[in-house]
C-alpha cells in the first residue's frame, strides 16, 4: 500500500518542480499542497503537514517558524530553502527548532526527496512516541491509585496535586478535612518546608495514640530538568514494625542483665575456688576449673559482641564523644595484653608521636577497637610478636597492628569485616573467637567515620590498619547536635540547646593555673547533670564551654532548665574562690522556633548568649 | 580492718564477693535492696560501699542520691557495679559524686585493685 506523505510548499512553486525530479522510493507518494505565506497557517490549523517546505527569503522566516511549531504542537518538520551565504540566518533558523536548511544552490532533486522522507519518519515517531507516553501516564496512575502506600503530592504552592485512595485514609487519620487544599496539617507542612529549604529527604513517624497507630511519612522532593515543583510525601502504616522493634529492644536489654548477672556469680566463685579460698585443690580439679573459666569468659565476650551487633543492625549504637589521648588509650590496652603476650614468647610493642593526641572520640569504645584487632593479632601470631603503630598527620590519626601470625589467605580476606566469619581452622589456637569481633571493630570505626582495612601475606603475617578523621569540638558537638535533632524532628517532638562559655578562660588559666580551671570545669560539668533530671539529657563538654542537649523539650521548659542552672551557678559562685573572675555566658536555642538545622540552633544559642553575672560587667 | 558494704539484690553474686573481699580481710557487711543499703550505711558507717544500679525499693542512683545528701555518708566512697549497658544512669551517679563504675562480669583483680585504691585515698583524704 502507498503511503501518502502530505507536505505544504510555501510560496516557492520552483521547489516542487525540484521536488518533482527525483528518482522516488517504493510504497511513498508525495501529496504537495501550495500555499501563500499568509495563509500558511490557517492550512496547517485545518489539516496536518508533517512536512512545510519553505524559501528562506519570506518576510520574518523565524516567527514564521515559530508559528509553524507552535500550531502543530511541535509535530511538523520545517525545511528552509535558503540562499547560500546566509549562515547568520541559518544558524538561528537551526537553533530555533527548523529541521534543515538547505541551501539552493546544492538542491536537487534527490537530496530533498530524502530530507522530506527523513523529516516524515521522525514526525511519525514522535507521534507515536506521543501515544505511548499516553499510554505510561494512564499505567502509571493506575499504579498509584493500588498502592497501599498513602502517595501525596504537592505543588511548591502546597496545593495537593496528587493524591491516592490510601493517602486520603492516612490524611483523615491525621485530621485532614475531605478535599481541602491546602492540607493544613502540621506535620505535612513542617516536611514540606523542610524540602522547600533544600533538603533531599525528611521522615517523620507520627503516633496516634487513640488508635495505637505508627504512621511514617517520607518526604523527597520532586524535581523537572532540575527544578523543584514540589514535594512528594509517602506514608505508610508502621505499626506492626514499631512492635516487633521495640519486641526486640525488650528483648536485648533483658538478655543483656539477665545473662550477665548469673555469668559474674559463676566467674566470681570459680575464682574463689582457683585462689583455693575454700581449701586445696589438686592439679585436675585446677584444669578442669580453667577450663570453666575460660568458657566463661568466651560466653561473656559472645553476650557483649551480639549486644553490640544487634545494636549497630537496629542503628542504635551512638558513639559518645569527649576529648580523648589515642596515646594514652593504646598504651592501657597494650598494657593489659602484656601479660598474654609474654605467656606465649610474643613480642608486644607500642610507637607513637612524643606526646598526647587528642581528638573527639568514644574512649571505651576505641579501646574495644584496640582491644579486638590487638587481641585476634596475638591470638593468630605463633611466633614472633606484635606492634602498635601510631601515626598523626594533621587531619587524621593512622594506626597499624601489625603481626609476624599466620595471615590471611586471599579468599579470606574479602570475607574478614563479615560477621560470624572464623578463619582459625588451624588446631593450635587456643582460644576460639566469637565471629564477631571484626565485624563490631569495623562498625566502631565507621562510626567515629575512620576507615579499616587489612593487609596480609598468607604465612607472614598481617597488618591491619584503622584510620581516625580528627575531630574538633564543634565538629563533635556539631554531629551530636544532628542526631539528637533528627532524632527529635522524626518524632515530631520538639529540641533545645543551651550553649555555656567561660569567655576569658586563659586568663582565669593565667590567674588560676591550669589545674584550677580543670577542676572548675569538672565542677561545673556536675553542677550541670546534678541539675538536669532525665536520661534523656546530654552535657557535651569542650575546652572552654559546654553544651547541653535537651532532647524533646521544648523552648519554654528548656528556659526553666536555664533557670536552675542559673541559679546553681549563682550558689557555686558564692563558694568559688574569685567570684570577681568567673564570667559565664548562657544562651539558648530551640526547634522548631530557631531553625531546623543543627548550625543555625548552635549560631542561635551563640549569638544570644549572655553573661548571667552581670553586676560584675 | 576496712569495713565494706555490698548492696546488690543478687544473694549469690553478693555472697561470692563476700567471700572474696572476705578472704582478703575487709570486714563485710550485705544488704540486698537499695533502702536496706541506705539503712545498713547509716548503721554500720563503712569505709566503702559496692552499689548495684538495678535493684527493687531505690535503684543504684536514687541510693547515691540519699547518701550524698546527707553529711553522714557523704563522704563514703561508692563503686558502682553495673550490669546493663546504661552508661547515662552511670555517668549520674558518677556525677553524683560515686567514685567509679565497674561492669559486669568483672575481673576479680580489677574489683580488688579498685577497692584497695578507694579505700586507700579514703585513708589520705581523712
Amino acid at each position: 500500500m502507498e503511503e501518502k506523505v502530505n507536505i505544504l510548499i510555501v510560496e516557492d512553486t520552483s521547489i516542487h518542480s525540484i521536488l518533482r525530479d527525483n528518482p522516488g522510493r517504493k510504497g511513498v507518494e508525495l501529496e504537495a499542497r501550495f500555499s501563500s505565506y499568509e495563509e500558511c497557517l490557517n492550512n496547517l490549523c485545518r489539516e496536518r503537514f508533517p512536512v512545510v517546505l519553505s524559501p528562506g527569503s519570506i518576510p520574518q522566516p523565524l516567527n514564521f517558524l515559530q508559528d509553524v511549531l507552535r500550531v502543530s504542537k511541535d509535530q511538523t518538520a520545517v525545511i528552509f530553502i535558503v540562499d547560500g551565504g546566509n549562515t547568520e540566518l541559518i544558524q538561528q533558523l537551526l537553533r530555533n527548532g527548523a529541521w534543515a536548511c538547505i541551501p539552493r544552490e546544492r538542491l536537487t532533486g534527490e537530496s530533498l526527496f530524502r530530507e522530506v522522507i527523513n523529516a516524515y519518519q521522525v514526525i511519525k515517531m514522535r507521534m507515536e512516541g506521543f501515544s505511548l507516553k499516553q499510554s505510561y501516564i494512564r499505567q502509571m496512575e493506575a499504579m498509584v491509585e493500588s498502592m497501599l502506600e498513602g502517595v501525596l503530592m504537592v505543588d511548591k504552592y502546597s496545593n495537593v496535586v496528587v493524591i491516592n485512595p490510601a493517602g486520603k485514609r492516612f490524611l483523615e487519620l491525621l485530621g485532614a478535612t475531605p478535599g481541602a487544599s491546602p492540607l493544613k496539617i502540621k506535620e505535612i507542612d513542617e516536611l514540606f518546608d523542610f524540602i522547600i529549604k533544600g533538603e533531599e529527604c525528611g521522615v517523620k513517624e507520627i503516633e496516634l495514640e487513640d488508635k495505637n497507630i505508627f504512621l511514617r511519612l517520607e518526604a523527597t522532593p520532586v524535581k523537572e530538568q532540575g527544578e523543584l515543583i514540589g514535594v512528594v510525601i509517602l506514608m505508610r502504616d508502621v505499626t506492626t514494625e514499631k512492635k516487633v522493634d521495640k519486641m526486640k529492644n525488650d528483648f536485648i536489654s533483658v538478655v543483656s542483665h539477665e545473662l550477665r548477672t548469673p555469668l559474674t556469680t559463676m566467674k566470681e566463685f570459680i575464682s574463689i575456688l582457683l585462689d583455693e579460698i575454700p581449701g586445696k585443690i589438686n592439679a585436675e580439679q585446677r584444669e578442669y576449673l580453667q577450663i570453666v573459666k575460660s568458657n566463661i569468659d568466651r560466653l561473656a565476650r559472645i553476650i557483649n559482641e551480639i549486644l553490640d551487633i544487634a545494636k549497630i543492625e537496629s542503628g542504635k549504637m551512638r558513639i559518645e564523644r569527649e576529648l580523648v589521648d589515642v596515646v594514652e588509650i593504646a598504651r592501657e590496652v597494650v598494657k593489659t595484653f602484656q601479660p598474654m603476650a609474654e605467656e606465649r614468647g610474643l613480642y608486644l610493642e607500642l610507637s607513637h608521636p612524643s606526646g598526647p593526641v587528642t581528638t573527639y572520640g568514644d574512649k571505651d569504645r576505641l579501646a574495644q577497637v584496640f582491644t579486638n584487632l590487638i587481641h585476634n593479632a596475638i591470638k593468630f601470631t605463633p611466633q614472633g610478636g606484635v606492634k602498635v603503630v601510631l601515626k598523626d598527620t594533621d587531619e587524621e590519626l593512622i594506626v597499624e597492628v601489625i603481626d609476624t601470625g599466620i595471615g590471611i589467605s586471599r579468599e579470606n580476606m574479602a570475607k574478614l569485616f563479615m560477621k560470624f566469619q572464623q578463619f582459625n581452622s588451624d588446631s593450635h589456637l587456643k582460644e576460639p573467637g566469637t565471629g564477631l569481633g571484626l565485624a563490631v571493630t569495623k562498625h566502631l570505626v565507621e562510626l567515629h567515620k575512620g576507615k579499616i582495612w587489612a593487609e596480609s601475606e598468607y604465612g607472614k603475617g598481617s597488618r591491619f590498619i584503622f584510620t581516625l578523621p580528627k575531630y574538633t569540638y564543634h565538629q563533635a558537638l556539631l554531629e551530636l547536635c544532628a542526631e539528637n535533632l533528627h532524632n527529635c524532628i522524626m518524632v515530631n517532638k520538639s529540641f533545645s540547646l543551651l550553649y555555656i562559655e567561660i569567655p576569658d578562660i586563659q586568663f582565669l588559666e593565667k590567674h588560676l593555673g591550669k589545674d584550677k580551671v580543670e577542676q572548675l570545669k569538672k565542677k561545673l560539668d556536675i553542677i550541670f547533670r546534678k541539675v538536669l533530671r532525665r536520661n534523656e539529657d546530654l552535657v557535651f563538654k569542650g575546652k572552654e564551654s559546654f553544651a547541653i542537649l535537651l532532647n524533646m523539650t521544648p523552648k519554654e521548659n528548656a528556659l526553666v532548665v536555664k533557670g536552675r542552672i542559673v541559679q546553681a551557678l549563682h550558689d557555686f559562685r558564692k563558694e568559688f574562690e574569685r567570684p570577681d573572675m568567673l564570667k559565664i555566658r548562657i544562651g539558648i536555642a530551640g526547634y522548631p522556633e530557631d531553625g531546623s538545622r543543627e548550625e543555625e540552633l548552635l549560631d542561635k544559642a551563640r549569638a544570644n548568649a549572655e553573661n548571667i553575672f552581670p553586676e560584675v560587667g | 580492718m576496712s569495713k565494706i558494704l555490698i548492696v546488690d539484690d543478687e544473694p549469690e553474686l553478693v555472697k561470692a564477693i563476700e567471700v572474696r573481699l572476705r578472704a582478703s580481710g575487709y570486714h563485710v557487711e550485705v544488704a540486698y535492696d537499695g533502702e536496706e543499703g541506705v539503712k545498713k550505711a547509716r548503721e554500720f558507717n563503712p569505709d566503702l560501699i559496692i552499689l548495684d544500679i538495678v535493684m527493687p525499693r531505690l535503684n543504684g542512683y536514687e541510693v547515691c542520691k540519699i547518701l550524698k545528701s546527707n553529711a553522714e555518708t557523704r563522704n563514703i566512697p561508692i563503686l558502682i557495679l553495673t550490669a546493663s549497658q546504661q552508661r547515662e544512669m552511670e555517668k549520674k551517679c558518677l556525677a553524683l559524686g560515686a567514685n567509679i563504675a565497674l561492669m559486669k562480669p568483672f575481673e576479680t583483680e580489677e574489683l580488688l585493685l579498685l577497692v584497695n585504691q578507694l579505700l586507700e585515698n579514703q585513708g589520705g583524704e581523712n
